[in-house]
């Protein structure tokens, strides 16, 4: 009986690390210095992290459907290039085209990884140099300004002060982590990262679902290119290069296994405040972008290897 | 039966005739491009990301990828720069050194923990630039006239850039090495069928962890030779260098799947990279289209690939 207790308390510091981490990290950066655990800052650190926050939802599709994808970065880069250039035929116009090509954009990756049968790797790497070109020749390989100063008036509007990309991205993760958990294209993902053949007999179309999902991420890569844009109102090529490293980290420091199959929205959203918070505190304690960039790539590389461990001890056993 | 073999060859060499297809065309139809200083230009240029693909396509046959070799070009070709001013030898024994570390690292990781290279590598990736800019405090490295160093760059064999020879020799060896020896062949082995190559008493992890060893230093000495020819040093200078090799080895026709491939191949893919990216350049096409195109010749280069193992299947 004893066991089963002690078990039980060990598999729930297991399961909710991340947020034992986050709450101790939180607590220590609150004593160390004043102002951190203050509305304004809290606000600052979600309105910083929104961006790379909203793609790590549709990571976390692809990831538990056993892919990734290099290319998020180039796409939101391209949605904010897109935004920029239509300005001039108005506000809705252009949002809604800039969602349009991005999300072709990820149905395209999708439809070559299933039906071409090139490798996520393979096709989102040659999608992040495609569209990087791409962007290039919209922008004359320049930064590009807006037209119309509209838009800013969506990026710094707020209610009861928090800024309207943070009740977005606020209300996305709700929305897809329920899409996730609740419906059946959502357990198809679970499904078919799990074991794609087992799935296929089953009857589920691995095409269908993995499409969606890599359309799915293109959306998201919209949507943060909009809301990008609705902050500075300018685009260049230069955006977004670290964009697939942190969300790809987000999604693993949240819990979801790189090996698919397995993992949430919600554990997602854990890794993203995480990250955020990391982030701030970096900024707070005065530490280079240099080696902000080393850190985060060491984080990256130890995460996903405590993740592959776990997962080779368990195929050993 | 004879037929589907000579199918299979014509298949097999398919590159080499649109390379010599596309050079033809290019010779007769882009302005200066068959003229010796421009050929001149192309085996410089294909000299060092040669050796940085050459050296790549060993974890690649082996299975794995390697992102980080364009951030370890910038790291060593930073360091080796600062170092030229005290002695030639530092200037070339600590990169290697540097390479070797980081090699063991990454093939450590990836095979210790099982762990997906692509993304161990994008980390290190970062982490390796990141270290770049650090040492030179996101500057330039400018080099010294006055040190020997500059010699790796810059002097001639009849004509010819030296170092171009080293890349032949770098080339020669190292397809020597995965064609003719055990370690080779075990690469082979893994990158075909790791299970088998598990019961037939290979020791894995080392032959993988040797791989990335090889991939680093051979970025590690076309930094040298790059920062020696150039004189100056970027902590971005590598950034992409890791797209382009891929691309070179895909389009050579190694799969990125393992087991398949071999040094001959990636040289061809680095020329036929090169060699359109230069004819861009000529025809004064915006740099967008060198992405553009690279994008392009990877997707194609992948699907060929796929398409025509089915075929053989």
């Amino acid at each position: 009986m004893e066991k089963i207790e002690k078990k039980k308390i060990f598999d729930f510091i297991n399961n909710q690390k991340i947020f034992l981490i986050l709450i101790a990290l939180v607590i220590i950066l609150s004593l160390s210095n004043r102002l951190f655990l203050t509305y304004e800052n809290i606000i600052n650190i979600l309105f910083q992290i929104v961006l790379t926050g909203i793609i790590a939802i549709g990571m976390t599709f692809i990831i538990i459907g056993g892919d990734f994808d290099l290319s998020v970065g180039a796409n939101m880069a391209l949605a904010a290039t897109v935004l920029v250039i239509l300005e001039k035929y108005g506000l809705a116009v252009s949002i809604i085209g800039a969602i349009l090509v991005s999300s072709l954009v990820g149905l395209i990756s999708g439809v070559f990884v299933t039906k071409l049968k090139i490798n996520a790797f393979v096709t989102t790497l040659a999608m992040m140099i495609f569209l990087k070109g791409w962007v290039l020749l919209l922008t004359n390989s320049q930064t590009i300004q807006g037209q119309s100063d509209t838009i800013l008036k969506l990026g710094y509007g707020t209610v009861f002060k928090v800024p309207f990309s943070v009740i977005i991205f606020l209300v996305l993760y709700i929305v897809f982590g329920l899409v996730l958990s609740k419906t059946i294209w959502g357990r198809n993902i679970y499904a078919v990262g799990n074991n794609s053949k087992a799935a296929h007999f089953f009857g589920i179309s691995i095409a269908k679902t993995k499409i969606l999902a890599f359309t799915l991420v293109g959306f998201f890569c919209g949507i943060s290119g909009v809301i990008l844009v609705s902050r500075l109102n300018t685009a260049s090529a230069t955006y977004g290069n670290d964009t697939a490293l942190d969300a790809i980290t987000a999604v693993l420091l949240g819990g979801t296994s790189l090996s698919g199959g397995e993992g949430s929205v919600f554990k997602t959203f854990q890794g993203v405040l995480l990250l955020g918070v990391l982030s701030n505190a970096m900024i707070v304690l005065n530490i280079t972008p240099y080696l902000q960039q080393v850190i985060k790539g060491l984080i990256l590389i130890i995460i996903l290897s405590i993740d592959s461990y776990y997962v080779k001890v368990n195929k050993f056993k | 039966m004879g037929k589907s073999i000579i199918k299979n060859l014509f298949k097999k060499q398919a590159v080499l005739m649109v390379f010599i297809f596309l050079f033809i065309i290019f010779a007769f139809f882009v302005p200066s491009f068959f003229s010796a200083r421009n050929l001149i230009n192309i085996l410089k240029q294909s000299a060092i990301l040669g050796i940085v693909a050459c050296g790549l396509t060993f974890p690649v046959i082996a299975g794995n990828v390697d992102l980080s070799v364009g951030s370890i070009v910038s790291l060593c070709g930073v360091v080796a720069l600062s170092l030229s001013y005290q002695s030639i030898w530092l200037a070339i024994f600590i990169p290697i050194v540097l390479a070797v570390i980081i090699g063991l690292i990454n093939g450590f990781i990836v095979t210790k923990f099982n762990a997906n290279s692509v993304i161990i590598t994008l980390g290190s990736l970062a982490v390796i630039r990141g270290l770049a800019l650090i040492y030179t405090g996101g500057k330039m490295v400018e080099g010294s006239d006055a040190s020997k160093f500059i010699l790796i760059g810059r002097s001639l064999i009849g004509g010819v850039p030296a170092y171009i020879f080293i890349f032949i020799i770098i080339a020669v060896i190292l397809g020597i090495v995965l064609n003719f020896t055990t370690l080779g062949r075990f690469v082979y082995h893994i990158g075909s069928n790791i299970e088998a190559g598990k019961i037939a008493g290979i020791n894995i992890d080392n032959i993988r962890i040797y791989t990335f060893i090889i991939s680093a230093v051979a970025s590690a000495l076309a930094a040298i030779i790059l920062s020696s020819r150039l004189y100056t040093a970027s902590p971005l200078t590598g950034n992409g260098y890791e797209f382009d090799a891929v691309a070179a080895i895909v389009v050579g026709g190694s799969s990125l799947f393992g087991g398949k491939g071999n040094i001959y191949r990636t040289v061809i893919g680095i020329f036929f990279i090169v060699m359109v990216i230069n004819a861009m350049i000529l025809l004064n096409l915006p740099v967008a289209f060198q992405y553009i195109a690279k994008a392009v010749i990877i997707v194609v280069a992948v699907w060929l690939d796929i398409r025509t193992s089915r075929v053989i299947i």
